[in-house]
C-alpha cells in the first residue's frame, strides 16, 4: 500500500457513506499591536471531504509600548500555494476572517493560510509653549508593527491497494493478473477514472467488480521489471512491489536432435493440446544392456537474452539415471542441479541416461529449468520455471536368433551359439517371405522398458557398415503381443560380398518407417566368449549377422558345380563326387545314405546352418553318406600318404610292445591287435583328392599286424575301423591355401541357404568303412 | 600326290616371299604361315605344316615372343576352336590333322606352342572319351587313336627350365628347380617353387588354366600342370580303359562303391598305371570312369573342355 503524494481533483471526489465534514474547530486568533502574531493548528489531518474553521480578528488599533498604533490599510489573506486547502468563507467585509480548511482532494499535504496586517504609530499632537522646552514638532520617525495570524491544515491521501496473481511471469504473453483499489481511512474512491500503466509490457483492464476498484492483467513479450503505476487526474502513484517478466524456457527435441516439441504452457495461460513438451514430452533409450550408446536428446535453454540478471538452475526429477551432456557425442558432462548466471546459460544440452535394468519401469521424469529473480518489496526471489517431461526407455537384447527355419530359435543364435567354431556373428541365409521374396529373418527376445506406447517408437534394423558408421538397410521389425519378442525383417540381403549387418535399434525420428544412420542410436552388444590359446576370452561385440543371398548362394552353386566338374577332370574323384552331393542333397556316387539326426552341437559343425533342425532347437536329419569296405573311397584313403603316415606313427609307439612279445615267445609271427584313434588332416601336397574332399577327419581303427621276428617286419595289416568327417564349411576359413577360402566361403554360403533358398548345402556326415582291409605299410618295429 | 603338294607350296612360299620383301618388318615365315592359316581348316593346315620346306615357328611366351608369333598361335587357336564341334565326333582325318598339328607344335617348342599343343589333345582326349562312352562294347574305333595318341613325355625338371624365360615368376626360382627330386609329385614341386608360403598356385592350377588365360599370363608351372593331366590322362587312363575292355571289363564293373570286380579284372595286367608326378600310385575304377566322365557329367565335360578352347 502506499500513499498518493501529490492533490488529486476534488471533482473526482465523491464522499461515501455519513462522514463528518467538520473536524474540530481550530483556534481563533486575534492579531494585534500588542500581539501582532499567532499560530492556530488543525487538530489533526483532515480526512476526504473533513474540513475545519479558522477565524483571524484583526484590531484596528491597540498600544504597545505606551504607544498608539493604528491599523494601516486592509489586512490580507494569503495562501500558501494552489491548490489550497484553504478558503475564505466569509464576506470580506470588516477586519475578522473566516477561514476553512477542506479536504477536498485537491492538495494532499500541509497548507496554510496567513493573514497579515500592519500597524503605525499614531503622531502625537504638536506642543504649542516655550516652556515646554520643546520646538513646535517632534524630529522622531513614526514607528510600525508587522503582524499575522498562519491557520496551519494538513490533508491525508488514498491508500492504494495493490494485489497480484504472480509477480513473476513468462515474457510471451502470459499474463500478471492484477487488482488495485484506494482507500483512506475506510474512505473508498472512485478510480473508475485512473489509469494504469507500466514500463514494461502491456497493461489489459479488465471489467471492475467496484467503482474504487480497478483489475486487469499485464503481459510482455521482452523480459523486465517494472512497477505498475496509477494516474488519476494528473497524480500518479505506483505499486510499491515489482512485477517481472522472464523468458526461462527449457525445450527438448522429440527424440535426437530433431525438432523441439511445442510449449505446453499456451501464452493466455492454459495448457495446449497434445503433442507438447509435457505430454507425451521428448524420451532418451538408455544404452542396451550389454553395451550399446543409447540416444541423446537435445535440451534447448532460453535465458533473458542478456536483458536480466538473476540466475538459471536447471534439475531433474525422477531420472536417477539421467546424464546430461554438453555435446551430441562429447562425454562431458554435467553435474544436477546445476545453477547458471543469467549471462551463462548455456544453448542447448542433451540427455542421455545410463544403462538401467530393462526390467525396471521407464523412468518417467522431468528436467525444469528455473529462473530466479529478486523483485523490489520482495518478499523473498521469485522463481519461474519451465519443465520438460522426459523418459528413459532401457532397452535390452537377449537372444537374437536366426528365424530361418521357422520356430526353430534355439539352434543358431546370440550369444554365444553360432556353432562349434564360437564365430562372432550368425550365419543364415534368406529365406521366404510372403511374395517369394527372399529376406533375411531373425527374431530378437527383446525387453523394452513397460512402456508399449514408447516400445512401439523403437524400430530394429539390420544396417551395414562403413567404417565406424552404422547405415540401416531396410526392413521391418514387429513386436508380439508381449512386447518381448521382437521379429526382424531385412527386405534386400545384399548380393556382394559385403554381407555383414549389424542389429540397430532406434526411434523413426522422421516416421518414414525406417532408420537412418542418425537415428539408429543403439547399437546392442554382447559378450562373445570363446577360447584362444585355451584361455577363455570375453569381449563386447556387435550382434552381427551374415545374411546369405539367393544370388550370392545361386552364384555361389553355381561356381562350385563347376569346381566339382574341374576337379573331376584333374582326377580329384573323391573331392568332386561329396561336393555334386552336397550341392544337389543327394548321396555320393560310391556311398549309400545311412540317415542320421545331427544337432546344432554337432562336433565340427562350424555355423549352425545346412541342418534342417527342428523346432526349437533339436537335431534335425540328415544321412551318413557310408563308403563301404570295398569302396573306391576306402581304397583311396588307405592307399593315402596321410593315412599311412599316421599308422606310421602308431606303430613307432608300440616298438616296445612288440619286442617284448618277440622276447617272451618264440614264434616266427606274431599277430597284434591294437585300437587306434585320432585325427587325420590330409594335405594337398599328398593327397590331394582326400584333402577336398575330407580335409580333416577322425580314425578310430583295430588294426591287425603280423609281424616277422626278423627285424620285426610288418609282413600284414588288416584295417577294420572307419574314418569319419563331418561335411560342412567354415565361413572364415583363412588357414589353408591361397584360394582355398574362397571355395570354402562359397560354400559355406550354400550351406547357410540350405532348404531356404535352394536344395544344396546339406550338412552331412561321411564315414569311410574298412573291415579287415588290407593296407601295404612298410615298417620295422625292431 | 605328295609332289604335286610339295610343288604347289613352293609355288606359294615363293610368292608369299616376295609379298614378305615388301613388308619389311615381317619374316618371311611370317607372312607365309599367317597366309596358311587365315581362314584355312585343320586339315589343310596339317597338311602345310608336314609339307612345308618352312617350318612352324618356336613360339614362347607372350611377354618374349614377338607379336607377329602371338596372333599366329592366336590365329591357330581359333580355327581349331571353330574347327571343334564338342556334339559331334571327330572324323578320322580331323583326329590325324589334330594329333599332327599337336606333334608339330610340341616339336617347334616354345611356351605358347606347347600350351596350343596340349589344348588340341584335349580336344582328341575328349573326342576319345566320348567315343568311348557312346560305343563301350566297340572298342576298336578309337583304339587307333588311343595308340597312336604319343603325348610327349614330360620330364618335369627340364620341362620348367624351358619355361623360366616366358614366366617371370618361375625365373626368380630358377635355381630351386634342380633341388626337385624325382620323387617329388607335382603338389610338393609347387611348394618349392613358389615363394615362401609354397601353396600359391596349388589352387589356381584347377581355376586358371585356360587357353587364354595361360597365354595372357604365362605360368610354366601351371602350364607343366596341364601337361601331366593330358599325359596321365592319355599314358594312363585312356590305355587302361582300353586294356580293361580288352580284358573283358564291363561297365558295371566300373563302380566306386565296390572295386573288388575291378581289381580282379584288371589283377592280371602288367603295364604300369602309376603316375608319380600327380601322385597317382596305382590304378583305380576312378581313372576309367574318369574318362567316362570327360564327355557324361555335364559339369566335367565344360570344365575339361574349358580349358582347351576358351
Amino acid at each position: 500500500m502506499q500513499r498518493v503524494r501529490a492533490s488529486v481533483l476534488f471533482t473526482l471526489f465523491l464522499m461515501v457513506g455519513g462522514i463528518s465534514a467538520n473536524a474540530e474547530g481550530m483556534k481563533p486568533i486575534t492579531i494585534s499591536p500588542l500581539h501582532p502574531t499567532d499560530t492556530s493548528y488543525a487538530p489533526h489531518p483532515l480526512h476526504p471531504g473533513e474540513s475545519v474553521s479558522f477565524t483571524v480578528t484583526v484590531e484596528s488599533d491597540g498600544t504597545a509600548n505606551d504607544k498608539e498604533y493604528k491599523l494601516e490599510g486592509s489586512p490580507t489573506p494569503s495562501f500558501s500555494g494552489s491548490p489550497t486547502l484553504w478558503s475564505r468563507i466569509d464576506e470580506g467585509a470588516g477586519n475578522t476572517f473566516q477561514f476553512q480548511a477542506l479536504n477536498s482532494g485537491e492538495f494532499i499535504g500541509t497548507d496554510s493560510v496567513t493573514v497579515s496586517a500592519t500597524w503605525k504609530e499614531t503622531p502625537r499632537p504638536p506642543r504649542t509653549s516655550a516652556a515646554d522646552g520643546v520646538g513646535s514638532s517632534s524630529s522622531q520617525p513614526l514607528d510600525t508593527i508587522n503582524g499575522w495570524a498562519t491557520g496551519f491544515a494538513s490533508s491525508s491521501g488514498p491508500s492504494f491497494i495493490w494485489t497480484f496473481d504472480t509477480r513473476l511471469q513468462f515474457a510471451d504473453g502470459s499474463p500478471i493478473q492484477w487488482t488495485v483499489s484506494a482507500s483512506n481511512e475506510g474512505t473508498t474512491f472512485d478510480l473508475s477514472g485512473a489509469t494504469i500503466s507500466i514500463t514494461i509490457g502491456t497493461v489489459h483492464l479488465g471489467t471492475a467488480s467496484s467503482s474504487n476498484a480497478k483489475q486487469g492483467t499485464v503481459t510482455s513479450s521482452t523480459a523486465g521489471v517494472g512497477a505498475l503505476e496509477i494516474q488519476i487526474g494528473g497524480a500518479t502513484a505506483r505499486s510499491e512491489k515489482q512485477i517481472g517478466f522472464a523468458l526461462p524456457d527449457l525445450e527438448i527435441a522429440a527424440f535426437g536432435n530433431g525438432a523441439n516439441i511445442p510449449e505446453d504452457r499456451l501464452p493466455n495461460g492454459g495448457t495446449a493440446s497434445s503433442p507438447h513438451e509435457m505430454d507425451p514430452g521428448g524420451f532418451v533409450i538408455a544404452p542396451a544392456g550389454g553395451g550399446g550408446a543409447g540416444s541423446r536428446s537435445k535440451l534447448t535453454l532460453k535465458g533473458n537474452s542478456g536483458s536480466l540478471d538473476g540466475s538459471f538452475t536447471l534439475k531433474a526429477e525422477n531420472l536417477a539415471n539421467a546424464v546430461i551432456y554438453t555435446s551430441p557425442t562429447g562425454n562431458e558432462k554435467i553435474t544436477l542441479p546445476r545453477t547458471w548466471k543469467s549471462a551463462e546459460l548455456p544453448g542447448s544440452l542433451y540427455v542421455g541416461a545410463n544403462s538401467f535394468s530393462a526390467g525396471a519401469a521407464v523412468q518417467d521424469g522431468a528436467l525444469t529449468l528455473t529462473y530466479k529473480q529478486t523483485l523490489q518489496a520482495g518478499p523473498s526471489d521469485f522463481e519461474l520455471a519451465d519443465s520438460v517431461r522426459v523418459r528413459l526407455l532401457p532397452i535390452e537384447i537377449t537372444k537374437l536368433w536366426s528365424d530361418q527355419l521357422s520356430g526353430v530359435t534355439d539352434a543358431n543364435y546370440l550369444p554365444n551359439k553360432t556353432g562349434q567354431a564360437d564365430r562372432a556373428y550368425l550365419l543364415m541365409g534368406a529365406c521366404q517371405s510372403n511374395n517369394f521374396d527372399l529376406k533375411g529373418h531373425l527374431k530378437a527376445k527383446v525387453n523394452v522398458g513397460s512402456s508399449p506406447e514408447l516400445r512401439d517408437k523403437i524400430l530394429w534394423r539390420l544396417a551395414g557398415k562403413n567404417g565406424s558408421t552404422y547405415i540401416p538397410e531396410n526392413g521391418t521389425s514387429t513386436y508380439n503381443a508381449n512386447g518381448d519378442e521382437v521379429t526382424i525383417v531385412l527386405d534386400n540381403p545384399r548380393t556382394d560380398d559385403n554381407n555383414s549387418y549389424y542389429l540397430v535399434a532406434g526411434y523413426d525420428q522422421d516416421e518414414n518407417g525406417q532408420l537412418s544412420s542418425v537415428e539408429a542410436s543403439v547399437i546392442p552388444k554382447y559378450k562373445w566368449k570363446r577360447k584362444v590359446n585355451d584361455q577363455l576370452r570375453t569381449d563386447d561385440h556387435d550382434y552381427e549377422v551374415k545374411i546369405i543371398s539367393r544370388s550370392q548362394y545361386d552364384e555361389a552353386r553355381q561356381s562350385l558345380n563347376g569346381l566339382a566338374g574341374t576337379w573331376n577332370s584333374i582326377n580329384f574323384r573323391q573331392a568332386s563326387r561329396l561336393m555334386t552331393a552336397y550341392l544337389n542333397e543327394q548321396t555320393p556316387t560310391g556311398a549309400t545314405a545311412v540317415p542320421v539326426m545331427i544337432g546344432r552341437d554337432e562336433p565340427g559343425l562350424t555355423h549352425s546352418v545346412g541342418v534342417l533342425f527342428a523346432a526349437p532347437g533339436n537335431p534335425g536329419q540328415s544321412i551318413t553318406a557310408t563308403f563301404g569296405p570295398t569302396s573306391q573311397m576306402t581304397a583311396d584313403v588307405l592307399d593315402s600318404t596321410t593315412f599311412n603316415n599316421w599308422l606310421f606313427n602308431q606303430f613307432e609307439q608300440k616298438r616296445q610292445e612288440v619286442a617284448s612279445r618277440f622276447q617272451n615267445s618264440e614264434e616266427i609271427i606274431e599277430t597284434f591287435v591294437w585300437n587306434f584313434n585320432g585325427n587325420l588332416s590330409f594335405l594337398v601336397e599328398s593327397d590331394p583328392d582326400l584333402f577336398f574332399a575330407l580335409g580333416r577327419a577322425n580314425v578310430d581303427v583295430t588294426v591287425e599286424v603280423e609281424v616277422h621276428r626278423f627285424l620285426y617286419t610288418v609282413e600284414s595289416t588288416k584295417v577294420t575301423g572307419s574314418v569319419t568327417d563331418l561335411y560342412d564349411f567354415d565361413y572364415d576359413d583363412r588357414s589353408g591355401y591361397s584360394g582355398y577360402g574362397d571355395f570354402v566361403r562359397k560354400a559355406a554360403r550354400v550351406q547357410a541357404g540350405y532348404n531356404t533358398i535352394g536344395t544344396g548345402g546339406r550338412v552331412y556326415k561321411s564315414s569311410v568303412q574298412m573291415t579287415n582291409s588290407p593296407h601295404d605299410i612298410q615298417f620295422q618295429f625292431q | 600326290m605328295k609332289n604335286y603338294y610339295q610343288i604347289c607350296l613352293w609355288l606359294l612360299f615363293a610368292i608369299f616371299s616376295s609379298v614378305v620383301r615388301a613388308q619389311a618388318e615381317l619374316p618371311k615365315e611370317a607372312a607365309f604361315w599367317q597366309q596358311m592359316v587365315a581362314g584355312s581348316s585343320p586339315v589343310k593346315i596339317a597338311m602345310v605344316m608336314r609339307e612345308s620346306i618352312s617350318p612352324w615357328p618356336k613360339i614362347e611366351a607372350v611377354n618374349i615372343a614377338p607379336k607377329w608369333k602371338i596372333d599366329l598361335i592366336m590365329q591357330l587357336h581359333a580355327i581349331i576352336r571353330q574347327s571343334f564341334n564338342q556334339n559331334a565326333t571327330l572324323q578320322p582325318e580331323e583326329t590325324n590333322a589334330y594329333l599332327q598339328i599337336a606333334d608339330v607344335l610340341s616339336k617347334a617348342d616354345g611356351y605358347s606352342n606347347i600350351l596350343l599343343a596340349d589344348s588340341i589333345y584335349k580336344l582328341v582326349i575328349f573326342d576319345a572319351a566320348k567315343k568311348m562312352a557312346n560305343s563301350f562294347d566297340n572298342i576298336k574305333s578309337v583304339e587307333s587313336v588311343i595308340t597312336r595318341m604319343t603325348v610327349p613325355t614330360l620330364k618335369v625338371k627340364d620341362r620348367l627350365k624351358s619355361f623360366a624365360n616366358d614366366d617371370p615368376n618361375l625365373l626368380q626360382r630358377v635355381s630351386a628347380i634342380d633341388e626337385i627330386e624325382d620323387s617329388d609329385n607335382l603338389y610338393v614341386i609347387s611348394q618349392k617353387l613358389l615363394s615362401t608360403n609354397g601353396r600359391e598356385y596349388v589352387w589356381t592350377w584347377s581355376e586358371d588354366l585356360t587357353f587364354s588365360h595361360l597365354i595372357a599370363n604365362p605360368s610354366g608351372l601351371g602350364l607343366t600342370f596341364r601337361i601331366a593331366q593330358t599325359e596321365m590322362l592319355a599314358s594312363v587312363s585312356l590305355k587302361a580303359f582300353l586294356e580293361f575292355i580288352k580284358q573283358g571289363g564291363t561297365l558295371s564293373e566300373l563302380d566306386p562303391a565296390d572295386v573288388t570286380r575291378f581289381k580282379k579284372r584288371m589283377s592280371n595286367s602288367n603295364s604300369d598305371y602309376r603316375y608319380p608326378l600327380l601322385g597317382k600310385r596305382r590304378l583305380s575304377v576312378d581313372d576309367l570312369l574318369g574318362v567316362l566322365e570327360i564327355s557324361t557329367d555335364l559339369n566335367t565335360k565344360r570344365a575339361f573342355l574349358r580349358t582347351a578352347l576358351e
